[in-house]
């Protein structure tokens, strides 16, 4: 009776979504049109004779640090905070005295990890460097990075990584570092404009109509704005921030694990 | 062929299916009784739901012109700009989907710190179990 109310459960689900989609399927199926706001980014980032550019080709790297930066700041703050409160709660990780038993996964899989560990680390920050102007960005980078430490716990142990200087006091440090400095670059254009009495805004990147104030975009082939500083700091926010959510979920063996 | 036809046919089996998964994680989330597999359920009823907000933002194949990822892989002239808005999805849902995703991470690791506390408290993760424990309690 149970397992026949829960199969109903389903297929009820399934065939309200489905008649609801119908019903609204004029609006809900994509138009060859965009929406006047999709319309205004797309035109307006890429193009460097527009008023309101970002000077960048990827679209939603404009959105994202641009935009709407203000938005992406406090999704960092939150994931910041999930990662103090888990810190909080479950106390940091103190490297444990080594035992013997367990020696981790096979020397295999800990070669293949000592060769593959840094190509991961070096694709995560080519990434998050090239976000601004290419697919990726600082949070895929930063995620990218973090698989490297998840597998060389899953290889070696947390006991390993900890032996290697890597504790939560730094990753939280690092941590704060990246958040420290997003709100700094938000706020660097906006404090310029104080100083030198033009109108501008905070998460200013590129000059606007009425705020004159701004990074200086392009230094012959490097790009200097706002986009590749954001990036780095939130490619350093979650790379440490995982890198921390991994040591703390996965403590220290209390047998096995090798220390070097 | 009908291209427009297989498009929207497509697109409708398209929705069809996160319409099913959407309600197979829901059922994971009301009726597994494991916690682990609530979590897991509920990470992909999360992700269902970026993918809808990504199709949302998805548009119809124009005239000779395919939908293109929103990045100009051109110099940016008028004319390559111009071209670029009238092929390209829209951005927005993309960079929502984005600040979604990292949301929904900090969401699941609290629910994982919680698991851990569940665990040690009850020594079981099952919820009936946790539920019974609480009861008693």
């Amino acid at each position: 009776m149970r397992r026949a109310l829960q199969v109903a459960f389903v297929v009820t689900t399934v065939l309200a979504f489905s008649l609801l989609a119908f019903a609204v399927s004029e609006h809900l199926l994509p138009s060859a049109g965009l929406r006047s706001l999709a319309a205004f980014y797309l035109s307006a980032a890429p193009d460097p004779q527009n008023p309101y550019t970002a000077a960048t080709p990827a679209v939603v790297a404009a959105v994202l640090w641009d935009y709407r930066g203000v938005d992406t700041f406090y999704e960092t703050v939150v994931l910041y905070l999930a990662l103090v409160a888990g810190v909080l709660s479950l106390g940091a990780p103190k490297l444990g005295k080594a035992a013997g038993g367990r020696p981790g996964l096979s020397p295999i899989v800990k070669a293949a990890v000592r060769v593959v560990a840094p190509v991961v680390v070096s694709a995560g920050l080519a990434m998050g460097l090239h976000g601004s102007e290419n697919p990726g960005g600082g949070f895929h980078g930063g995620a990218t990075i973090a698989v490297a430490p998840l597998a060389v716990i899953a290889a070696f142990s947390t006991t390993f990584l900890l032996g290697k200087r890597v504790s939560a006091e730094a990753l939280l440090l690092l941590m704060s570092a990246g958040l420290v400095g997003i709100g700094a670059t938000a706020l660097s254009a906006f404090v310029a404009g104080l100083l030198v009495g033009a109108n501008s805004y905070v998460f200013q990147n590129l000059p606007k109509p009425s705020a004159p104030v701004d990074f200086p975009g392009k230094v012959g082939w490097a790009t200097i704005d706002s986009l590749l500083l954001f990036d780095i700091f939130e490619l350093l926010t979650v790379a440490s921030g995982f890198t921390l959510a991994l040591v703390e979920l996965v403590p220290p063996a209390e047998r096995g694990g090798e220390a070097r | 062929m009908n291209y427009d036809a297989l498009n929207a046919y497509l697109l409708q089996v398209f929705l069809v299916s996160l319409f099913a998964n959407i309600a197979l994680t829901l059922y994971g989330v009301f009726f597994k009784p494991h916690y682990t597999k609530k979590v897991i359920s509920l990470t992909m009823l999360s992700d269902t739901l970026n993918v809808f907000a990504v199709f949302i933002g998805y548009r119809g194949w124009a005239a000779g012109a395919s939908p293109r990822p929103p990045i100009l892989t051109e110099a940016p002239t008028g004319e390559a700009v111009s071209r670029f808005a009238a092929t390209a999805v829209d951005p927005l849902p993309q960079a929502l989907v984005l600040t979604a995703i990292v949301i929904g991470l900090a969401v699941t690791l609290l629910l994982a710190i919680l698991g851990r506390d569940l665990y040690r408290h009850y020594g079981t993760l099952d919820m009936r179990e946790v539920g019974r424990c609480a009861a008693r309690a």
